[in-house]
Order: structure tokens, then sequence, then C-alpha cells
């Protein structure tokens, strides 16, 4: 994985040696430092801002009892506006490089991914896949509690944290989830790139990474921030790492066998389906 | 009878009315069809894609009494490009869409959905004909919000948009449409749109 060996690249030329040798508390204030710089380059970055997607609309009061397809425009603005809400409105500056992209991790998918995904089906049984999904959430719990604070979350960060706590003892290292089956304590999936939507900070423009997908400007340094706060690209040596992310992107796959296929099913030109899907999706998000 | 005893029986009456001022809500609405369509995909004789086209039968009859496909294929086009449809294009599109569309839905969930659960969260009502409905669908490998957008037409609540995780099916396919007909013309369109049909019959 392309990726992660770039993570991991860094560890090994200085600039991570002394990140290792921090403590805890270094690496929080880190990555708040890294937070704050970030929000300033973005600052510079966000031009685009994203479509207002206020909920509150009036129906202006027509009678409802003569929508048909012929009624008159007018009827029908409840209809066009929520239409026209779901239309993201990215810009796409790079769109060789992502429609490139798009193509290899397309590529991907069908040639290395989904093969590997459904081999492991075989041997693993769904409750154990679901087990491995579960401790990977559970062990990146801290980008989702730092992200629900940064957003003044409080019951987010509270649930993330009571879950950690209960899942990590009781769930026996998170392989279970007995905080939501039990106490229905819910996840609160808090990101980096929500955080900067939350303050104001737009997309920027669209981008596709290879192995990690669609992502924007914005989100990708969220990725890169919340990278410093996810245990996994701690563990050493290197290849370890890289066997975690490949085992966890394994297991999601043969989760969501189908999905991928189906949404290239469903659209005409699957290339800007998907990037209006994930504009919306993180449009979304950063809304909750 | 006491004072005491009256108090439940006139609760119970004020409750009663006022369920009958709003006896049609909207969530209860899409309950109906929603618990029934779960019900077919998982009834036995249909399991392991046996007897598919019979399933989708009853799946077609249970959508169309919910779903306002003249509402969602129009939707999906632009006012300005859809003045300029003939009204037979406007009907032709709106049969071929109101067929792939519900193709889609078909292929999403005949076989996938077999052991899965619907949570109603709750709705959100907008104005007195207009809401939204927000489920969760419960399936083996994790939860879906759906979220259904609805209209009191004729005194009918009827579903027009569906919110799959965030991006809506209005907003997904109005953004293609919309693509389609700046590069090209309504033929174009159409021409694409029986593509997409006849893949989704080749694949069955």
């Amino acid at each position: 994985m392309k990726h992660i060996t770039r993570f991991q690249n860094r560890k090994d030329t200085g600039f991570n040696k002394d990140f290792n040798s921090y403590e805890e508390g270094n690496i929080l204030k880190q990555a708040l430092f890294v937070f704050f710089i970030m929000i300033f380059i973005l600052a510079g970055c966000a031009h685009q801002s994203v479509t207002d997607s206020s909920v509150n609309r009036d129906m202006n009061g027509n009678d409802p009892d003569v929508l048909t397809t012929e009624s008159h425009d007018e009827e029908l603005d409840f209809l066009y506006e929520e239409a026209e809400e779901g239309v993201s409105d990215v810009a796409d500056p790079i769109a060789p490089w992502n429609k490139a992209m798009f193509h290899f991790n397309d590529k991907l998918y069908f040639w290395v991914l989904k093969p590997v995904a459904i081999g492991y089906k075989v041997v693993m049984p769904t409750p154990a896949r679901k087990g491995v999904k579960n401790f990977f959430h559970n062990l990146q719990t801290p980008p989702r509690l730092i992200n629900a604070i940064l957003q003044a979350k409080g019951k987010g960060a509270g649930s993330e944290f009571a879950r950690f706590i209960i899942n990590s003892t009781i769930g026996v290292l998170g392989f279970w989830d007995p905080a939501e089956t039990y106490l229905k304590l819910q996840p609160c999936e808090e990101d980096l790139g929500q955080t900067l939507g939350f303050y104001g900070i737009g997309n920027g423009f669209y981008i596709v990474w290879p192995f990690l997908g669609s992502s924007t400007l914005r989100d990708t340094f969220g990725y890169v921030g919340d990278s410093f706060l996810d245990p996994v690209t701690y563990i050493q040596p290197t290849e370890a790492a890289l066997g975690a992310r490949s085992l966890s992107l394994i297991n999601e796959t043969s989760l969501t066998l189908g999905d991928y296929e189906s949404f290239k099913d469903d659209y005409y030109s699957p290339y800007e389906a998907f990037r209006n899907s994930y504009i919306q999706h993180r449009i979304n998000k950063v809304e909750k | 009878m006491t004072l005491k005893r009256m108090v439940p029986i006139i609760i119970s009456l004020i409750i009663s009315s006022s369920s009958l001022a709003y006896s049609e809500q909207p969530i209860d609405v899409l309950q109906v069809p929603v618990n029934r369509i779960v019900k077919i995909l998982q009834d036995p004789q249909f399991k392991n894609n046996v007897n598919r086209k019979l399933q989708q039968k009853q799946l077609r009859e249970v959508i169309d009494g919910i779903f306002n496909f003249e509402l969602i294929a129009r939707g999906t086009i632009d006012r300005y490009d859809w003045d300029k449809f003939t009204p037979q294009q406007r009907t032709e599109f709106t049969k071929l869409f109101s067929e792939f569309i519900s193709n889609v839905y078909f292929n999403k969930i005949q076989g996938d959905y077999t052991d899965v659960k619907v949570a109603y969260l709750g709705q959100e009502i907008r104005s007195d004909s207009s809401a939204r409905v927000k489920t969760v669908v419960l399936r083996e490998s994790g939860e879906i919000p759906i979220d259904y957008s609805m209209k009191l037409i004729n005194g009918k609540w009827w579903v027009y948009n569906v919110f799959v995780e965030g991006p809506s099916l209005l907003g997904n396919y109005r953004d293609e449409h919309k693509r389609i007909l700046m590069k090209g013309s309504y033929t174009d369109l159409i021409e694409q749109l029986k593509k997409k049909i006849e893949a989704q019959k080749s694949k069955k």
C-alpha cells in the first residue's frame, strides 16, 4: 500500500524519529500544532463555499392537491430546491489526475482487493469479521474523540470516551461492542476534515488518491492530521503497521462486497457520480 | 365516577382526538410498505434468488403505492430542460426513468437484505404537506441511514426523494442528467437511459 509506505518512510527519515521519543502529551501537542497550521493554510485555499443546504424551507403554501406531472413550475419549487441541494458544487481542477486515479482504484478493487476479500470471507466467518472491524474502530477512538472535543460536541466526546473504556475492557480489546449493544452508546464519527468544515473551511477542490479514494484538499489535510492520532500509525516495525492497515482494508471490503459494483451499475458516469456522492456525504457529515 | 378515575379517560380522549386530527402521520404511512418490503425480502420462498421475478412483482406493487415516480423523474431534470421536452418526451422519460430507478432499487435489495431490520428514528414535519422520515437499515455489515422525503398529495403521503448516507437520489441523478443534457440532447439522454436498462436486464 503506497500511502502507508509514504507514512512509514517518513518515520525512517528522522521526521518521526523524534516523534517516537515524544511522550503521549507531546504527540497531542504536535497534532494540535499541525491542526492550527492547517487552518491557516486552508483558510487561504478555501475559495469554494459549500452549497447552501439550510434545511428549513417554506413550502410557500401551495395547494398540494394539484400536483401532477403537468403542474406549474412554482408548485414544484419544493422538489427542485431539494434536488438542487443534492448537486455538489466542487471544483475539480485536477480532473485528469483524478480520473486516472479513479481508474487505478477501480482496477485495484477488481484485480486485487475483491479477490483477496472473497478468499478472506471464506475463511473468516461473519462474526469474526465484525469483530475485526470493531477492533480497528475501537483502536481509532483518539481521532474521533479529539475531533468531537474540537467541535464542542460534549455528548459525542463523552460517548466516545465511555465506549473506549467499556469496549476495550468488557468488549475484550474492542472486538465486541457492548457499549452500543447494552448501553446504546453510539459512536461519534468525527474526523479532522469535518472539524475543519465545522469551522467554515470549504472543500478546496476534489482529489482522488490511489488506495484511499475520494477526498478533497480539506479532507486530505484532515486525513494526515488524524493519522497522527491513529495508533496504527505508530505500530513498529513498519511491516506490521502496513499489515494492520491491509487487514483492516480487506476486512472492510469483505463486509461491503458488491456495493461498489452496484454503485457503478446505477449511474451513467461513475466518476462524476462518485464525486457528487462523496461531496454530499461529507456535507451531510459536517452538518451533523 | 370520581374525578381521579376520569383523568385517564379525559387524557385518552385528548390523545385520540389529536391523533384523529393528525391521523396520517408520514412516519406511520411509510412503515406499512417498508415493513411489507422487508417481509417480502425475507420470505423463504424467494431464498437464494428463487422466483426473483415473482418477488419483483410483489415488491413493485408495494413501491408503486408509496413512491411517486412522476415527481422523482421530474426532480432529476432541470426545470429549463424539462420545459424544452415535448409532452411525449416527458411521458417517455418518466416511464423509462421509473423503470430504471425501480430496477436500481430491486437490484440493491434483492438477495442482499435477507437479514435486515429497519429502525424508524423519527420524522421532521416541514410544512402541512411535507415531511422527512428518518430510518436506519440494519444489515449484517453495518447500519445504513436512509431518509425519505414525503409530500402530501390528494390526502396521501408519497415518497419523492431518498437520502442514503447523505447523498440523495434526486441530487445524484439531477447531477448526471444535467451533464448529459449540457453536452447532448434529449435523444442522448434517452439513449443512455435505455442502455442502462438493457444492462440491468442482462444482469438478471
